[in-house]
C-alpha cells in the first residue's frame, strides 16, 4: 500500500519539480557522457603507452580533472538534492501532518518520502541514461574534433560509466535522505501543520548596519577593477580582495536588501512608479530571507562563467596558436654543428613524402646583448632574483648563451618553405625576427632595444610571423643580418626544416627520437634547448613533428576545457533549478498576492508584466553580481593569457561568449520558469 | 445620512447558474435591487444562499449568466477582462473576510498601494486622514503580521476608501474578528459612511453586523425573499426586525421542504 502511495506520490513530485527533475535528468546525462569518455577505448589507447601500459602525461592530467570535476559536480548535486528534498518537505508539510494524524508512524513517513524521492531519483537515473547515450555521441565528436581527430560513431557502452554514474548519484540521494529521515524524527505535527502557513516576515534588524556595508561590498567591486585596470594588482591586493570577495558574495545580499529597505522608507520616487512598491517590497525581503543561497548561487555562476571563459581560452588557442608555434611539419637542431642529418633524411623518406627540407645553420658572435636586455624586459621574468647568481642561473635556463644571428638568405629560404614573401635586407641592415607576444610586450621599447644592441648595422624593423622560435630558430628572437656579416661569426647549431606532402604520421616523432637515442619529453628536460617566455604550454623538443606536438596539446588543453565546460553547464542548471522552484513555489503559496492586486483593480496583462519584472529581478540579481564579478576575474586572467600567448583577442571577448551561452539557458529557464508562474496564480 | 439622491448601482434579473454537465444550480436567481450614492446597504443570507456569488458578479471579478449590472448607467457585462480591471481600479473598494493584506508591505504602504496602481504619487495626506478617522495611526508602520485582526480589517478598510471608490464591497468583514473588534470595525464603516460619504454594500450572515446597515435585503436560495429599511427604528427594534424576518426566512425554507 505504502509503496503504491510512494509510486503516485512521485509521479506527482516531478510533474510538480519539473525544473528539478529535468536538471537531475541533466546532471545524470552530462555525468554518464564525461563518465564514457574515460572509460572509452580509444580513448584509453590514446592516454596509455608502452608494453606495460603506462599512462601519458596527458593521460594522468585528463583523468585527474575528470575526478576533480566529478568530486566538484557531485558535491553540488549532492548539495542540490539535499535542497530539493527539504524544500519538497516544507511544502508538503501539511499532507505529512494528516498522515501522522492518520495513524502513521513518523518511521513510516519518512520512508514514504524517501521511496518517494528514490523512484524521482532512478527515473531521473534512467531518462539521463537515455538522454546521455545521445549526449555522449555529441561529446565524443566534440572531444575528437578539438584533438583533430576523426570520430566514428561508437555504440559501445561501458559498464564502468552506468556503475560510476549511478554509484555516485545514489551516494547523493541516499545522503539528502538520511538527513532528511533524522529530521522527521524531530517534527511535531503541529509544527508541520504550521510550516506552510507561515508567511514571509520581513527582518529589518541591523538594517543600517547592512546598507552601510552594501556601499563596502560595491566599493570592493570597484577597487577590484581600479587594480585590473591600472595594472597595480599585487599578491597582497589580491589575497585581500579575496577575502573581501567572498564575504561581498555572502553578505552583498543583506546589504542589498537593507538599501531597499531603507529607500521605501525613505518613500523614494521609484516606489510610486506603477507596480515598484510592490516589486520592491518583495524582492527586498525575498533576498533577506535566502541570502545565504543568493550568495552560493551567485558563487556558482561565478565559477560557470570564470570556467566556461577559461575553456574557451583554450580553445582559442588551440584553433589560432598551434599553427604559429609548430609552423613547420618537422623541425629538429642539433648541437653538433657538422650534423648533416642524412640518417634523419633518409628515416623521414621512408615514412613520408618531403615537400621541402631545408638544412642550415643559426650564428653566434660571443655576444649576448639582445638575450640580457629581454630577461631584464619581459614581464615574465620581472620576479628576478636579486642574487645575481641566481638571476644568472634563471636567465641561463630561459636564453641560450648567446645571441642567435641566421643569414638572410637562409632566413628568407625557410620563408619561402612557410609560403611567406621574402625579407629585404641592405648589407648594412638587419632585422629581428619574434614572436607576436614578446614584440606586443616590447614594441614601446625598440628604441631602448637598438641601443643596448651592438651589431654595427641598421635595424630596418621585426617580423612576427610564427617561425619555430621556441629553441630552433632563436628563443624568443632571431637576429637576420646579411650573410656577409656571418663570416665574422661562429656556427652555433645546425637545423633542418621539413614540409611534408600530406598527412605526417604521429609516431615518426618516436621513430626519429629512437634514432637519435633520446626518450622524448624526457632527456630534454636536461638538454640543451631553451624555450625562453613561452612556458605556458610549450615544452622542450629537440626534434618537433608538427603532427605529434599538436595532437598532445590539443588533448591536453581538451582534458582542460572539457572538464570546466562539464563544471559550468551544471553548475548553471543546478543555480537555475534553485531560482526556479523557489519562485514557483512562492507563486503557489503566495497566489493571493496577485488574486489581492487583481481585485485592486490590476489587469491580467498588467499582473502578468509584474510576474515578468519579478522574475527578472530575483533572476538578474545573482546573475549581475557574478557577472561584475566574473567579468573583472576574465579581464585579468584574458590579459595575462593574450600577454602569455599572444593571442590577437580582447581577453574579455573570451568572458562574452560564455556570457552569450550562459544568456541562452537563463533564457530558456527563465521562459520556463515564468509560463509555469503564470498558470500557477491564474 | 446623506441624501440619497443618485442611483448608482442598479442590478437587474441577476441569473448566475452553475452547470456541472449532470446537474444545474442557479445560484442567484432573477435578482434585482439597487443602490443609491451614499448607502449603507447590507446583504443578509445563510451559508449558500449565494451572497457570496453575488458580491463577486457585482465586484466584477465573477460573470454572470443572464441579466444585468449598471453602474451609473453604464452595463458592465459587455465590458473585457481590462476594462473590467480598469473599472475595479477607478469605482470600487474592497474589504474581506481575511483582510487579505500583502504581508511584504507595511500597513501605510498597503493602504497607499490602490493609488499607486492609478498612478498617483502625493498619497500622504490622504492616508493620515483617513488612518486618523479609522483610529490605525500609530500602525501604519507596521507590517500586517505585527497587528491584531480588527486593526488589520480596518487597514483593509482604509485601503478600500483610499482611492474614493464609488461603491465599497465588503464580505463578511466581520466574520474573522472577535465581538469588540467587530464593533470597532463596524463603528469604522459607519464613519466611512456617514463622514467620509462612502457607499457601502456589505454581506454578512450576522445579525449584528447587520443592523448597522440602513436597509438589508434577504437573500434565500439565490432570490431576494425580503427587504427592511431601518428609517427611524431604534437599533433594538431593528434588530428584532431583523431576526424576525431571519426566522421566517428559516421557516418557510422547512416549510417549503
Amino acid at each position: 500500500m505504502l509503496n503504491k502511495l510512494a509510486l503516485r506520490n512521485a509521479g506527482r513530485l516531478w510533474k510538480d519539480y519539473l525544473h528539478y527533475f529535468l536538471t537531475l535528468c541533466m546532471i545524470a546525462a552530462l555525468a554518464f557522457s564525461f563518465h564514457s569518455l574515460l572509460f572509452l577505448e580509444d580513448i584509453r589507447a590514446m592516454i596509455y603507452y608502452g608494453d606495460r601500459g603506462e599512462l601519458s602525461t596527458a593521460g594522468t592530467m585528463l583523468i585527474t580533472f575528470m575526478f576533480v570535476s566529478t568530486a566538484v559536480i557531485f558535491i553540488i548535486a549532492a548539495w542540490l538534492i539535499n535542497y530539493m528534498t527539504r524544500f519538497i518537505l516544507e511544502k508538503r508539510s501539511r499532507e505529512f501532518a494528516v498522515y501522522l494524524l492518520s495513524g502513521m508512524k513518523k518511521g513510516q513517513i519518512a520512508s514514504l518520502y524517501m521511496k518517494e524521492n528514490l523512484f524521482l531519483g532512478v527515473c531521473a537515473l534512467v531518462m539521463g541514461f537515455l538522454f546521455g547515450s545521445w549526449l555522449r555521441q555529441a561529446l565524443f565528436f566534440i572531444f575528437y574534433k578539438s584533438i583533430g581527430k576523426n570520430y566514428k560513431v561508437n555504440t559501445e557502452i561501458s559498464a564502468g560509466s552506468i556503475l560510476l554514474t549511478a554509484a555516485l548519484y545514489a551516494t547523493c540521494f541516499v545522503a539528502a535522505m538520511l538527513r532528511n529521515r533524522s529530521m522527521f524524527s524531530h517534527m511535531e505535527i503541529i509544527h508541520l501543520l504550521n510550516m506552510d502557513k507561515q508567511n514571509e516576515v520581513v527582518n529589518e534588524k541591523q538594517n543600517a548596519v547592512w546598507e552601510r556595508l552594501f556601499f563596502l561590498f560595491i566599493g570592493n567591486i570597484l577597487i577590484l577593477y581600479f587594480l585590473i585596470f591600472t595594472g597595480k594588482i599585487t599578491k597582497w591586493s589580491a589575497m585581500v580582495e579575496m577575502i573581501g570577495l567572498t564575504f561581498t558574495f555572502y553578505l552583498f545580499y543583506l546589504g542589498l536588501s537593507a538599501f531597499l529597505m531603507k529607500y521605501i522608507d525613505r518613500k523614494g520616487r521609484f516606489i510610486y512608479k506603477k507596480e515598484y512598491l510592490f516589486l520592491l517590497r518583495q524582492f527586498s525581503s525575498k533576498t533577506r530571507n535566502t541570502c545565504f543561497v543568493l550568495g552560493t548561487l551567485s558563487l556558482l555562476f561565478m565559477f560557470a562563467l570564470v570556467g566556461s571563459s577559461l575553456a574557451f581560452m583554450l580553445s582559442d588557442y588551440q584553433n589560432k596558436q598551434l599553427d604559429v608555434e609548430y609552423p613547420f611539419d618537422m623541425i629538429i637542431i642539433s648541437d653538433d654543428t657538422g650534423n648533416d642529418f642524412s640518417k634523419e633524411e633518409a628515416l623521414i623518406e621512408d615514412n613520408i613524402t618531403p615537400r621541402d627540407i631545408w638544412k642550415y645553420c643559426v650564428y653566434q658572435n660571443g655576444t649576448s646583448d639582445m638575450g640580457d636586455w629581454l630577461y631584464q624586459n619581459l614581464r615574465l621574468f620581472s620576479e628576478r632574483d636579486t642574487d645575481p647568481g641566481m638571476a644568472e642561473g634563471k636567465r641561463a635556463v630561459a636564453y641560450y648563451d648567446y645571441d642567435v644571428y641566421m643569414g638572410v638568405s637562409d632566413y628568407n629560404r625557410l620563408r619561402e618553405m612557410l609560403g611567406l614573401a621574402p625579407a629585404t635586407l641592405h648589407d648594412n641592415q638587419y632585422c629581428l625576427h619574434m614572436p607576436n607576444r614578446v614584440y606586443q610586450e616590447i614594441k614601446d621599447k625598440s628604441a631602448q632595444l637598438q641601443n643596448s644592441l651592438h651589431t654595427g648595422l641598421e635595424f630596418v624593423g621585426f617580423h612576427t610571423e610564427g617561425f619555430a622560435q621556441n629553441g630552433h630558430n632563436g628563443t624568443d628572437y632571431l637576429l637576420v643580418v646579411p650573410d656577409r656579416k656571418l663570416a665574422e661569426m661562429k656556427p652555433y647549431f645546425s637545423l633542418m626544416a621539413v614540409m611534408a606532402d600530406g598527412n605526417v604520421p604521429e609516431n615518426l616523432s618516436e621513430k626519429l627520437y629512437d634514432l637519435a637515442g633520446k626518450i622524448r619529453g624526457y632527456d630534454e628536460l636536461a638538454d640543451y634547448i631553451k624555450i625562453g617566455s613561452e612556458a605556458l604550454f610549450l615544452m622542450p623538443a629537440t626534434i618537433q613533428v608538427k603532427s605529434r606536438e599538436v595532437f598532445e596539446l590539443k588533448f591536453l588543453m581538451s582534458t582542460l576545457s572539457f572538464p570546466l565546460f562539464y563544471i559550468g553547464l551544471v553548475f548553471l542548471c543546478v543555480s537555475f533549478t534553485v531560482l526556479s522552484v523557489q519562485q514557483l513555489s512562492d507563486s503557489n503559496k503566495y497566489r493571493f498576492r496577485y488574486q489581492i492586486l487583481n481585485k485592486l483593480g490590476m489587469g491580467k496583462r498588467r499582473i502578468k508584466r509584474t510576474v515578468a519584472k519579478q522574475l527578472f529581478f530575483y533572476y538578474l540579481c545573482p546573475v549581475l553580481l557574478s557577472v561584475v564579478i566574473s567579468a573583472a576575474v576574465i579581464l585579468y586572467v584574458g590579459q595575462q593569457f593574450v600577454s602569455y600567448t599572444g593571442i590577437h583577442t580582447e581577453g574579455i571577448s573570451y568572458f562574452g561568449i560564455s556570457l552569450t551561452g550562459f544568456l541562452g539557458i537563463y533564457i530558456c529557464y527563465f521562459g520556463l520558469t515564468y509560463l509555469q508562474f503564470i498558470k500557477s496564480v491564474g | 445620512m446623506p441624501m440619497a439622491a443618485h442611483r448608482y448601482m442598479e442590478v437587474k434579473q441577476l441569473v448566475k447558474v452553475y452547470d456541472t454537465g449532470k446537474v444545474k444550480a442557479n445560484a442567484v436567481d432573477h435578482v434585482s435591487f439597487y443602490v443609491d450614492q451614499g448607502e449603507f446597504i447590507g446583504i443578509m443570507g445563510a451559508s449558500g444562499s449565494g451572497k457570496t456569488t453575488l458580491l463577486n458578479i457585482l465586484s466584477t471579478i465573477d460573470t454572470m449568466s443572464e441579466g444585468q449590472v449598471l453602474y451609473d448607467g453604464v452595463d458592465i457585462s459587455g465590458m473585457n477582462e481590462e476594462e473590467l480591471s480598469d473599472f475595479r481600479q477607478k469605482n470600487l473598494g474592497f474589504v474581506f473576510q481575511d483582510y487579505n493584506l500583502l504581508d511584504t508591505l507595511t500597513v501605510e504602504e498597503n493602504i497607499m498601494l490602490p493609488m499607486i496602481l492609478n498612478g498617483e504619487e502625493r498619497t500622504e495626506s490622504r492616508i493620515k486622514d483617513i488612518a486618523e478617522a479609522l483610529h490605525i495611526r500609530d500602525i501604519l508602520r507596521k507590517f500586517p503580521y505585527e497587528v491584531s485582526g480588527g486593526q488589520k480589517q480596518r487597514a483593509a478598510c482604509a485601503r478600500a476608501l483610499v482611492n474614493k471608490p464609488k461603491l465599497i464591497l465588503a464580505d463578511e468583514p466581520t466574520g474573522a474578528l472577535d465581538s469588540k473588534s467587530s464593533a470597532v470595525l463596524l463603528r469604522a464603516l459607519q464613519v466611512m459612511n456617514r463622514e467620509l460619504g462612502a457607499t457601502i454594500l456589505m454581506v454578512t450572515h450576522d445579525v449584528f453586523s447587520a443592523c448597522y446597515c440602513e436597509r438589508i435585503l434577504f437573500l434565500s436560495d439565490g432570490k431576494i425573499c425580503a427587504e427592511l429599511n431601518r428609517g427611524s427604528m431604534e437599533k433594538r427594534e431593528y434588530l428584532n426586525r431583523i431576526l424576525d424576518i431571519q426566522s421566517q426566512i428559516g421557516g418557510e425554507d422547512i416549510y417549503a421542504e
